[in-house]
């Protein structure tokens, strides 16, 4: 099939003010979609974006997305397309370059580092406007919008920056694969600021292992992320996700004790006799935040 | 669960026998604050005979 669509005089608008720039992107699974109603809301639980960044649902229920934003600096770095002229002279533009961009995530590189598993991986990405307004692509169903499905790559094995090239240290350069779903694309204007969508983000804890697995304990620290404050949170043994295992047995927690939880300090009992690496998360739905930690060895 | 300092995953126990059970329970330390017995019958876990007259 040709490029021909049917085309008639839009008119003109009462205003032609430029929109806002881009200020962020919601990297989330495949397949995650979100209706109109939901888009233009926060929500809570199972509604607006809450449903995709923070579902605070209960614990098995896990977050399918999460915010990277780019006050850091943001720029397209699309190629243009190609231009081809024929022995006649006639030109016309004969392939649909894949759009691409590169923006730097105003995060902590501890927090950046987590990114690191998400090289090369398929995500759908949607942006938001410095205004809090997603920017997302229409799908076939009426009123249910996805992120543009696209690749993410981030700045890994390389040597830390210095001096102002630190700001540019959280890099995602991300290819976007479909050029269609950009013809898709619609701004919803959305009730909340971008602020509200950075607040309603789980909030960051970082885990460190400090006695190692012995068959079937290890010991585990944690604190608020990029800082000492003891979590005491981890309540149950649900709060500690195991995400991957080699093992044959099922990895799973057994019990989590509380004696030391003041200090942040958790004696974990796991499946017996296991075999690293077994990576985890702690991922704890408090009454209105969500308190996540990057995934760590909890078996070396 | 909580019992003692510990919180406990029912789920976790869910079909042990109590043989396998003591041997964890016993390796794990756990904090519980009650015997293994008490423990077991606690989360369901079909005490033997024996281990039953003993709790007596």
């Amino acid at each position: 099939m040709s490029d021909c669509k049917t085309f008639k005089s839009p008119g003109f608008g009462e205003c032609d003010a430029l929109r806002n720039s881009v200020r962020g992107m919601v990297i989330s699974d495949k397949g995650t979609t979100i209706t109109l109603a939901n888009a233009k809301i926060i929500g809570v639980d199972s509604s607006g974006w809450a449903s995709i960044l923070a579902p605070l649902i209960a614990t098995s229920t896990y977050e399918t997305g999460s915010l990277v934003d780019f006050k850091r600096g943001y720029e397209v770095n699309s190629d243009a397309p190609e231009m081809t002229a024929s022995n006649l002279l006639f030109e016309e533009q004969t392939n649909n370059p894949a759009p691409k961009m590169i923006a730097y995530g105003r995060m902590s590189y501890s927090e950046y580092s987590a990114f690191f598993r998400a090289h090369g991986k398929t995500f759908d990405i949607a942006l938001i406007a410095e205004n809090g307004n997603p920017i997302v692509s229409e799908t076939s169903t009426a009123g249910t919008y996805k992120g543009f499905r696209g690749r993410i790559f981030v700045n890994k094995g390389t040597i830390p920056k210095t001096g102002a090239d630190l700001q540019k240290e959280c890099e995602f350069r991300v290819i976007f694969d479909d050029a269609e779903e950009w013809e898709n694309i619609v701004e919803i204007e959305s009730e909340f600021t971008f602020t509200d969508l950075l607040d309603v983000c789980p909030a960051g804890l970082d885990v460190e292992v400090t006695t190692a697995y012995a068959t079937p304990n290890v010991t585990i620290k944690v604190t608020s992320r990029n800082a000492t404050t003891p979590y005491a949170g981890v309540a149950a043994p649900a709060n500690i996700q195991i995400v991957e295992a080699i093992n044959d047995a099922v990895a799973a927690v057994a019990t989590v004790a509380q004696g030391s939880k003041d200090i942040g300090s958790y004696e974990v009992a796991l499946t017996a006799a296991l075999n690293g690496p077994v990576w985890a998360r702690i991922s704890v739905e408090a009454t209105n935040r969500t308190y996540v930690s990057k995934m760590f060895k909890i078996v070396a | 669960m909580l019992v003692g300092q510990e919180s406990i995953n029912k789920d976790f126990f869910l079909g042990w026998n109590y043989k396998e059970f003591e041997a964890y329970v016993k390796s794990a330390k756990l904090k519980t604050g009650i015997s293994i017995l008490e423990l077991a019958k606690k989360l369901g876990i079909e005490v033997p005979k024996k281990e039953k007259d003993e709790l007596k």
